[in-house]
């Protein structure tokens, strides 16, 4: 498709950023990180916009675009815990120069995830570890099929693959991580 | 039907419902296969964990000011550096078509003209007695060139003499 027939960028980014977004909070449960990946795909959008020549639909190409930046931020923040040093307990007291013992407190500055979601929070961060371990194709595939919910027609066209072939590799991918979540025992 | 086929249908499980046939199916083998019960199990485990923790999530709409972020963070994107600004506005005076090299490179001699004018302003400043460089080449020459030319070592020893005389 030539440029002329390309639909101008401001038109794909109306109607696919809520979409891109659902993707992105399905992952983290958080709107503040789902907003900044959802506006990250675009701006990496943009930027390619002038060479997409629409042998794919845009949405397919977005999505690979936003579960990509998922994926890139489940690693880095899988790697931001690893080197987090364990600096003190919450529970323990502060004391003072005279020695006198208070209660610590601290002021919770996180964006609090929607409540159903919390309980969850600390399943949920091992599902993502979990699904980013496995080879891209198969995490990517799971994101797209079980977090993002999408239909299989869709994500047949955003991987390129037929019905079927997308069916095997699902069933690939949810082996593999049935088994990295047995592991883990959350299965 | 073998275990490859029940374990596919188990997986479609996930996805859509089954026939009335195929859950007939399913049934009678997981009667007698210990392996295909427990992949059931699992499966329906793993259904039930994705359904409570992403997929019945449920996103909320976009915040009102996505829309002007993305143009923010956009637009300070598409900024080009205040160099690349100023080679821009001077490229309407070269109106043939490698006119932004040109301008470009017209820039860069107006920036290093400026350059030269502030550093010389500042030399004039420098306190009397203040350590300074007659010809920085020399040094240059010597300590980073590894120039073994006799008159240019020379040159560069008497200056280093003459900047350690006046900081130490």
């Amino acid at each position: 498709m030539d440029d002329e027939k390309k639909p101008p960028f401001e038109q794909v980014f109306r109607r696919h950023r809520q979409r891109v977004f659902e993707l992105a909070y399905r992952t983290f449960g958080v709107v503040s990180d789902a907003e900044d990946i959802a506006q990250e795909a675009f701006l990496r959008a943009y930027r390619a916009y002038g060479a997409f020549r629409q042998e794919a639909e845009v949405y397919s190409w977005l999505y690979r675009i936003t579960v990509n930046l998922c994926r890139e931020k489940i690693r880095k923040t899988a790697a931001a815990r690893k080197h987090m040093p364990v600096v003190m307990s919450v529970d323990q007291p502060v004391t003072d120069d005279e020695g006198n013992a208070a209660p610590r407190e601290i002021a919770d500055t996180r964006e609090t995830a929607a409540p159903h979601l919390l309980e969850n929070e600390e399943v949920r961060d091992m599902v993502r570890k979990a699904i980013e371990s496995l080879p891209a194709k198969y995490s990517e595939i799971i994101m797209l099929r079980d977090i993002g919910d999408l239909p299989f027609e869709e994500i047949a066209a955003i991987t390129g693959l037929s019905v079927n072939a997308l069916g095997v590799r699902l069933l690939r991918a949810r082996n593999m991580l049935k088994e990295k979540l047995k592991n883990k025992n959350i299965l | 039907m073998s275990c490859r086929d029940i374990q596919f249908l188990l997986n479609k499980r996930i996805d859509l419902p089954l026939s009335r046939e195929e859950e007939a199916l399913v049934a009678g083998h997981v009667r007698t296969c210990a392996s295909c019960a427990r992949a059931q199990k699992d499966t329906l485990a793993y259904a039930k964990l994705f359904t409570g923790a992403f997929k019945g999530t449920k996103a909320p709409a976009l915040s009102p000011s996505f829309e002007e972020d993305f143009y923010r963070r956009l637009e300070k994107e598409s900024r080009p550096p205040a160099f690349g600004a100023l080679a821009e506005k001077l490229s309407v005076l070269f109106p043939f078509p490698a006119r932004r090299a040109l301008a470009g490179a017209f820039a860069l001699l107006l920036v290093s003209f400026a350059g030269v004018r502030v550093y010389l302003s500042l030399s004039r400043d420098t306190p009397a007695g203040a350590p300074s460089v007659t010809n920085g080449t020399a040094l240059i020459a010597v300590a980073v060139d590894r120039n073994k030319n006799a008159e240019q070592q020379y040159l560069a020893e008497a200056q280093a003499r003459d900047l350690l005389k006046n900081i130490l």
